[in-house]
């Protein structure tokens, strides 16, 4: 039996940084919600409760997270109707609809668990720790990227903090920076 | 040049910092393709060798 092929050592030279794991892990979250930026952390939020407990009810969920209902009805809607959850009928329950991630929500999400080892808990705080960081009514995956973009330098140009998002409109990438700088959590120097 | 607030680094360290970011384990293999797909993210975080290399 040969050794296993160690990896190249460029591989192995430095650990990523805090910022590089927390972008990556919004990048895989953005492609888990449809490759939707503009997603709540809220919206990621429930994706990953119902992965950690499949076949959940809403009500169930609205109660773990401690959402509105309203929200709650919102945001389930948006995941069944971009195909990130299925729901299923109850034989015991007519009216609960057991919730399941599934497909390529299901693989890019567990892509987002593998940066924190599987471990839900770590994901969910993650995505709390920047709800409460981001001063907005609704902090979305895009305003999470612009800070884990900037959290190890402290500055970038702005060329290449809007390379570093997601090819969507200039308008929509631009109008998220001014609103993290209105907010005062960035600023722009020039 | 766009630029963190000093208040929003020290805020974003106590939420992802020690005891969540900092204590993960992270598989190059899942950083790699996000990397290569956002250049600019690379240039950004080439110089991160020592954390926290933030100056306000």
């Amino acid at each position: 039996m040969t050794a296993p092929t160690p990896p190249p050592l460029d591989t192995r030279r430095k650990a990523p940084s805090r910022g590089a794991k927390a972008a990556a892990i919004v990048d895989f979250l953005v492609e888990a919600l449809d490759g939707d930026p503009s997603s709540s952390l809220r919206r990621a939020l429930i994706l990953a409760d119902i992965a950690a407990n499949p076949g959940t009810t809403q009500s169930q969920a609205m109660a773990r997270l401690d959402i509105p209902k309203s929200a709650m009805i919102r945001e389930v809607e948006w995941l069944f109707d971009h195909g990130c959850v299925q729901r299923e009928e109850s034989a015991a329950d007519a009216r609960a609809r057991p919730l399941f991630v599934f497909g390529p929500a299901r693989e890019a999400l567990d892509a987002a668990l593998a940066v924190v080892d599987g471990d839900t808990r770590r994901l969910q705080n993650f995505l709390k720790g920047f709800i409460t960081v981001i001063k907005k009514e609704r902090p979305t995956l895009r305003d999470a990227k612009i800070l884990s973009v900037l959290y190890d330098r402290g500055s970038a140009e702005k060329k290449d903090i809007i390379a570093a998002l997601y090819d969507g409109s200039p308008t929509t990438e631009y109008r998220a920076l001014a609103e993290l700088i209105e907010e005062g959590m960035i600023r722009d120097d020039d | 040049m766009i630029r963190l607030e000093l208040e929003t680094f020290k805020v974003m360290d106590r939420h992802l910092g020690p005891g969540a970011l900092n204590s993960m384990t992270f598989d190059l293999a899942y950083a790699a393709p996000v990397l290569d797909a956002a250049p600019a993210t690379e240039a950004i975080h080439s110089d991160v060798a020592a954390p926290n290399a933030y100056t306000p």
